[in-house]
This record gives structure tokens, sequence and C-alpha cells, in this order.
């Protein structure tokens, strides 16, 4: 039996008076690996509340095992998942917050415009730097901390290996023109969201000036939203497919014929940003929330479902088979200034080209 | 003082009150959201939604682009060709059924209400694994077979063959309703002066039975002009755009084109008016009642040998309607993946996994969502019997001011495709300061709005063969109106409200546009989460939990279609 030194009883009394002073008789910090989520008195509201109430767009089958099983695992508070389209999302949020009865406690979108719309209107305004803001890269977040860009991930190709041989498998972007793929490649419409605009205008404004002419040309199809392009990849009804990689990856580790491709010319991004509502009903849950996504720890999980973590501490996820994404800030992304000026011009053209006007 | 003379009578208010009340809830369940949507037609921005808006017109002269003209083309022929299918085939299987000595009848029942087992996203993803491209089912089996043609589903036609396919349950419902009702004396007679078949069919079944049968042509032609899964599954991917497409891509542009999308809308209103004024046209001034004072024998007529073509028609019909896509979901559910490189491939059982099906029984989701749905469509179904049954009595069996109105209004929400009539619904009940958005009594309150036109005219085709007389009769031999009703037109008309039920229960069971933007957490419906796993892209999941739906409204169905029968 080790003995009870005076000095460890010191240490435990300064301890004990350094918990007392900052929270509730029995409460603690939220301390993982070293790394504070939450003080004490933040987390024991959190508790009270219970739950926290988030509308969002990342897919129930990455958000669940990541985020609501070992948020609630480690803090016993409730995390209730309303998944919707971001614009369907919007047009629910911007109605009940224009009825003063906006029920989220926290909110994401794909697309920087509709942030933008959020933050404007004052529905996402909750300055919360979080305690890893420091680690947290400057596109990645609001200077004032109203947002942050909880998940990134790159848009590759997909092939179906079923029907394509492996000598003519894509390497990059280019590859995608030849003639041999005409009616063979799906993509999401630039109307699916944010990561359909970044991509089609990436194609254009890295790879090449006359890509969607090309696309056009080689009857590119053009899906509504990605699940039916994923569905149709898988069924061997496409040999390629462009779109985020989580989805592919999903695909080959149930067994699909399927291999993932990150382009040496580099990857446009997806990004799911998000902050808490300014009527949260559970405010204290919802910064415990955004800590935990935004720290090294919670971070983690996300990178388990491919997706790049806000915080710069978490190693970028791998591929299956090994290869590790390249590094975030490598990836094709636009400002948002920017984004205000060519989203809808560019959005005009691209939809006369593809006769989705 | 007053003078007595100057008071109006009971029998006046009851005059104003029962139409009035009428008008008060189908302003709630319809006009609300439906004015909310004629507003955003005209104004800059969305409505509703913390904006500035501008009043304009302009919105009704950016529509009309080429697309949208491509897309006006596309929909006459989705909703006209489907249309013409689902009548023809719902109708002679309700034929058969009402009129005739056809074996098996319990079977040819079964096969017209069949289809109500499978939802439309499900009908369309099934046909999409059967019969699209080179990896369809069907087209692997011809390509192994060596046969020359194959098919193609994510088409046009193929949008026109699955309406076809999938809405007969309506016609099949409304004209057996109508075609029990006709009096068998009548086809005799007809056969008596020597009429053979075809011209007794011809000259005296369908003229009896124009009203069910203008109202299912009519009710099908603009629900299929709005229906949105079928061509966004079958047609999304290769561009083909029918208005309810263009809607929801209007809506789905950043930011979401809202007004555009209302101005759409709109038209199709418009549309949906001309058809109901058609259909007042072509039905007004004539009498349909063949249900009156004199006794009723059912008999029916024999088909001889044609009894077992007619049977194996209804057979074929089932294995193509039913038969094919269960088969598709089975494979689909129990395979370890969806790439099939040939036939062998298709039936290989190491291809076999319970994987997704134990995932899907496993989850709890499943479980509350399918309490949730249950529990909406009953209270759907519930209420809305009561209050269609009521609201077809006053439009075609009183001469109560406003019923004119009434039947118009009824009618609105079949123009209204189910995402804008959501956003309706969600612009109007966020607004009102009373305690139902949020809970499942908002999705019961979408669900009563959206499916008026299925109930109203479910029960209304049969009301209006119901003789008044009959009711009459009774008030003559001292019974109030409301006795009359209760003991004369209610048991006659049992099996209309019971068919009408059944196809609202459904109807609930399966919606899903109009929830997607009303459902929380706490009251997610099945036909939620299977949407989820679609978006996902988990279409083994999506086919195991179909599998499971199906199989849940097949119960649900037989046991709709015994109750249905008790009364013929």
């Amino acid at each position: 039996m080790t003995a009870f030194t005076p000095n460890k009883a010191a240490l435990v009394a300064a301890l004990a008076l350094l918990l007392f002073c900052r929270a509730p008789a029995g409460a603690q910090a939220f301390v993982i690996d070293g790394e504070e989520i939450a003080d004490a008195a933040t987390l024991a509201a959190a508790k009270k509340e219970g739950k926290v109430l988030v509308y969002g767009t990342w897919p129930e089958r990455n958000f669940n095992p990541a985020i609501k099983a070992n948020f609630e695992k480690e803090t016993g508070i409730t995390v209730d998942f309303v998944r919707m389209t971001t614009q369907v999302l919007f047009q629910r949020v911007t109605a009940e917050a224009a009825a003063n009865r906006l029920a989220a406690d926290f909110i994401d979108v794909t697309d920087p415009i509709l942030l933008s719309q959020l933050v404007d209107r004052g529905i996402l305004n909750v300055p919360h730097k979080v305690p890893s803001f420091d680690r947290i890269a400057a596109e990645a977040k609001d200077p004032q901390g109203r947002w942050y860009a909880f998940m990134r991930l790159p848009i590759g190709i997909g092939i179906n290996t079923a029907v394509v041989k492996p000598e003519d498998h894509p390497k990059g972007w280019l590859d995608l023109l030849q003639p041999k793929w005409k009616g063979q490649i799906g993509a999401s419409s630039l109307d699916v969201g944010g990561s359909a605009f970044t991509t089609w205008l990436f194609l254009r404004d890295k790879i090449g000036s006359n890509y969607w002419q090309r696309a056009r040309e080689l009857e590119f199809r053009v899906y509504p939203s990605v699940a039916p392009a994923l569905a149709d990849l898988v069924r061997g009804e496409l040999s390629l497919a462009v779109m985020g990689v989580t989805s592919f990856q999903e695909q080959e580790a149930a067994g699909a014929p399927i291999k993932t491709v990150l382009p040496p010319e580099g990857s446009p991004i997806l990004s799911i940003q998000g902050g808490i509502a300014s009527t949260a009903t559970h405010p204290k849950a919802a910064i415990v929330f955004v800590n935990w996504l935004a720290s090294k720890h919670g971070g983690r999980f996300i990178a388990q479902q491919k997706a790049y973590a806000v915080n710069g501490d978490v190693p970028p996820p791998t591929l299956i088979g090994g290869a590790q994404f390249a590094p975030v800030n490598t990836l094709w992304d636009i400002e948002l200034d920017r984004w205000e000026k060519i989203r809808t011009p560019v959005s005009e053209e691209w939809r006369k080209m593809f006769g989705r006007k | 003082m007053i003078r007595a003379a100057s008071m109006p009578s009971v029998h006046q208010l009851t005059r104003i009150a029962v139409p009035g009340a009428l008008f008060a809830i189908l302003g709630v369940l319809i006009v609300l959201p439906f004015l909310t949507l004629v507003y955003a037609s005209f104004i800059t921005a969305p409505p509703f939604s913390g904006n500035v808006t501008q009043f304009t017109f302009d919105n009704y002269i950016e529509i009309w682009t080429p697309e949208m003209m491509r897309a006006v083309g596309n929909t006459l022929v989705v909703s006209l060709g489907g249309t013409a299918m689902a009548v023809t085939i719902g109708g002679l299987l309700a034929w058969l059924v009402a009129r005739t000595d056809i074996p098996g009848k319990a079977v040819v029942h079964l096969a017209g209400l069949m289809p109500l087992f499978v939802s439309l996203i499900v009908a369309a993803l099934t046909w999409s694994l059967l019969g699209s491209g080179r990896s369809g089912y069907l087209n692997i089996i011809f390509s192994s077979l060596g046969l020359p043609f194959r098919i193609e589903m994510q088409s046009l036609w193929g949008i026109v063959f699955v309406h076809g396919l999938y809405y007969v349950p309506f016609p099949f419902l409304y004209l057996y309703s109508a075609l029990t009702l006709v009096h068998p004396d009548l086809e005799e007679a007809a056969a008596i002066h020597g009429a053979d078949l075809p011209r007794t069919l011809r000259r005296v079944t369908f003229p009896l039975v124009k009203p069910a049968l203008i109202g299912s042509i009519l009710l099908l032609i603009v629900l299929m002009a709005e229906e949105f899964p079928v061509p966004q599954i079958l047609g999304g991917a290769r561009g083909v755009e029918t208005l309810s497409i263009r809607i929801f891509n209007l809506m789905h542009q950043v930011p979401p084109a809202s007004n555009h999308a209302s101005a759409v809308c709109m038209v199709l209103t418009a549309f949906v008016g001309v058809l109901v004024y058609t259909q007042r046209r072509i039905l007004g001034g004539r009498d349909y009642r063949t249900m009156t004072g004199k006794g009723m024998q059912s008999r029916f007529l024999p088909l001889g040998r044609l009894r077992w073509v007619a049977f194996g028609f209804v057979l074929l019909y089932m294995f193509v309607a039913m038969g094919l896509p269960l088969l598709a979901l089975v494979i689909t559910a129990f395979r370890s993946n969806m790439y099939v490189s040939g036939l062998a491939a298709l039936v290989d059982p190491g291809q076999f996994t319970l994987k997704h099906m134990h995932e899907i029984m496993t989850a709890p989701v499943v479980y509350s969502s399918l309490w949730n749905s249950l529990l909406a469509a009953f209270w759907t179904a519930l209420i809305g019997g009561l209050f269609y049954f009521v609201l077809s009595y006053v439009v075609y069996r009183t001469d109560l001011p406003g019923r004119r109105a009434l039947e118009f209004l009824a009618m609105v929400p079949v123009a209204l495709p189910a995402l804008v009539m959501g956003l309706g619904i969600l612009w109007t009940w966020a607004n009102i300061p009373l305690p139902v958005y949020g809970t499942l009594a908002i999705l019961v309150i979408a669900y009563l709005g959206r499916f008026t036109p299925q109930g109203f005219r479910a029960i209304s085709s049969s009301i209006v063969q119901i003789h008044d007389d009959l009711e009459q009769a009774a008030m003559v031999a001292g019974a109030t109106k409301t006795q009359a009703v209760r003991l004369i037109v209610w048991p006659l008309m049992r099996g209309g409200v019971a068919a009408a039920l059944v196809v609202l229960f459904v109807l609930g069971m399966r919606e899903l546009t109009a929830s997607l933007f009303l459902y929380t957490t706490d009251t997610r419906v099945l036909s939620i989460v299977i949407y989820e796993q679609y978006e996902n892209g988990g279409w083994s999941a999506v086919a195991s939990l179909s599998l499971v739906y199906t199989v849940i409204l097949i119960i649900l169905t037989i046991v709709g279609r015994r109750w249905m029968r008790a009364n013929v």
C-alpha cells in the first residue's frame, strides 16, 4: 500500500480547492488526454440542460457513429440530430427564426453563401472562441468564433473497377476528358450545394478553361443529388464519378468494386460549416458540443469518418489501403468575398451550358 | 322589441354554419398555406423568412424559359400517358371484380389494391434496379438469354410506365365503388334487348360510372403532374425535367428560388382549375343516380371461357407490379454489394448476406419512426374520413351556399407540389401561435390538407350515385336529415368511405415530401428514415427497409381490403 505523504495531501487539497472555486461541489472539468474541452461550470450547466438539438447536413451514417455516440457517451448529454439537405435546412431555419420558433441549438450548412446569410440575419451570431481556437486555420473559422468548418473532405474521382480495366484507370482530372468516357461519368448538378459549385468552378478555373465545354460534349451525366450518382457508379451504370471521397470509401469498405482517386492536381473541398444558434435553448450544451467538435479528441472521431477535422492537430484521414489525404491547406477553396461576387453569374452560365436554366 | 320574424331561423343558421365550418377547416388546411404561396409568387424574396420583399410580376415572366416549356411538354406526356395506362388497368380490374364471374375474386380485388403497398420512391428505385441500362436485373437476364432487346426505365417512358403501374389503385377503388352500385337490372335489360357485351359496356355500364371515371382521370392527371420521386429518380440523371422537378430544381438553387417555384405552382393550379371546370362541364346536368329505393340483387356477368384469360391478365399485372419489384428488393436487400456482373452473379449464394437486414431490424429509429407513421396515418384516416364525408355530402347532396367553391378548394392541393405545400405549411404553422408546430399533429394537419383531393374524390364518387329519393323517403316517414344520413346514406356509402380510409391511411404511411419540412427527431416517420438511407447512398439498407415497410403495408392493405369487402 502506498504511503500517503504530506506532499501528496497538499497537492490533493490544492486541486480540490481549485475545483471548488471554479465549479459547484462535486463537478469536474471535461478534460480528455490533457485537453480541456469544457470547464467544470460549463459542463455542469450543459449537463443540467441535458441535450443539444442539431440541425445539420452531415449524413447520419457519419454523424451518428462519430459524433452522437461518442459525445453522448462522454458527456451524458443527448444529441438530437435532424438531418436535412442544405437548402431545405436553410428554408426551415429562416422560417422558424422569423416566427421566433427556431428549435435548433446548433446549425450547420454546406454552402458558404447560406452560412453568411445565417450570420447576417443574426441566426448564427454567438461569438464563441473554442479552447482550441488557436489550433484552427484562419480559413476554417470566423474570426469572432461564430462558425467553424467542423468537417471538410476532398472531392475525388471514383472508379468502378469491375467495369474499368486497371490500365484505363484515370489518374487526374484531365484524364476524364478522354473520348472513351463519353456518357460514362457522373457528377452532381452545380445547384446541389457549395461543394458542387466549388467542384465545377475548380474544374474550369484550375484544370482547364474549356473543361465545361468538353464535359458537355462528353455527355457527363449530371445528377440532382449525390445518392443516385453513387448508386449508378456502384451498379456499374457509370464507369467513373466525381464526388466527396467519403462516399467512395464507404462503398469500398462495404465490398463494392470501387477505387478512390485523389488526383495530383489537387482537389476541391466540401466544407460543412456551423455554429451555435443565437436563440439556442440549450446554450451551454451547445458550447460543450462545439468545443468537443473542435477539440483534438473529437476531431479524431471525425477523421475516422474520412473527413478533415477542424483542429489542426488532428492528422488527415487515411484512405483504405493506408494512403493519407493531402494536407487540408492544399485543397482548393473559394474565398467568401469571391463566392458572393461570382455565385450567381457562374451558376447562370453553368445552367445555360448544361441545359438546366 | 325585436320581432320574431326578423330573427334567422335555426334552418337558416344551419345553412350558413355548415358551409362556414367547412370553409374554416379548408381555410386552415389548404387556403392559408396556398395563400402564402400566392403571396410568395408576387414578391422578390421568400416570405416569412426575415427578408425585405417588394411586389413584382417578374416571377411570372421569368419562369417561361425554353426549359420550362420542355418541362410542360414532359409533364403532359408523363401525366396523360400514365393516366391512360392506370385507368385502363384499374378500370378493367374493377369491372372484372365488380361485374363479372371471374374466378378468384379476392385475388383480383387484391391486385387492384396492391400497388398501394409500394411507396412511389420504392417503386421508382426498384424499377431503376430492374430496368436501367446494362446493370438492370431484367437487362442482365435478357442479355444472358441472348435476347436482342433491353429496357430503359431511366427515361420519360419509364416514368410513364411506373406511374401507369402504381396509380392503378385510385381508378380501381373509385370505379369499383361505382360499379358495385350500378343496378344489374340495367345491364340485364340491355342484354334482353339484344345488346352484346361490348355494346352493354359502352352504352350502359360505362355511361353510368362516368362520374367516377372522369373523377379518377382528373385526379390522376394532376397527381402525376405534381408527383415528385418517380421523375426525380428515373429522369433526374438523364436531365428529364417535369414541372415538379423544375420546382425542385428552383427550390434547390442557392439561395433557393422559392418565389419562382411558387409562380410555377400557380401555373399548375390554373391547370387544375381548368380540369375541374371541364369535369363540371362534362358531368353537369346529368343524373348518375342508380342506387334507388328499388331492391338490388348482385348478379354477375358470365365471361365464359374468357374467365381464365381475364384471370391470367390479373396474375400478369400482379407479377409485373409486385412480383418483380419485390424480387428486386429481396435481391438487393440480401446482397453484400450492388454490383452484378451477370446472371450467375445475380443468383450467387456467395453474395448473400443478412447484414443489411440485421442492421435495420436492430435500429431503434426504425421502430420509433414506424410508430410515428402508424399514428400519423391513423389520425389522418380517421379525421379525414369523417371530414371528407361531410364535405362530399354538402357539395353533392345539398343546395347550401358556397358548395362549388368548397369543391374547388378541395381540389387545390392536387396542384400544389408537396415540396412547396410543405414549405407553405411551414410558413403558416410556424407563425400560428398554437403548440402544434414541431409535434406529430403538424404532420397530420399537413397530410389532411395534402390528401383532401384523394379522400374527397374517393367518397364523392360513390355519393353521387345514391338517389336522394332514399333520404327523402326516410324524411317523409318522419326521420330528421341527420337520421336519414345516418340510417340510409351512411350504410350505403360505407364501402366508399372504407375505401377512402384505407387510401388515406396508406397515403399517410407513405408521405415523404411535405414531412421533410416538418419533422423533428421525435416525429421522424418511416418514409423519412428510408429517404435518409437513400440520400446516404445505402441502397441495400433502402431495400431492406423497403421490404419491411412493404410487408407492413401488405398486412394493412389486406386488413383494410377485408373490411371494404364486408358490405359488397
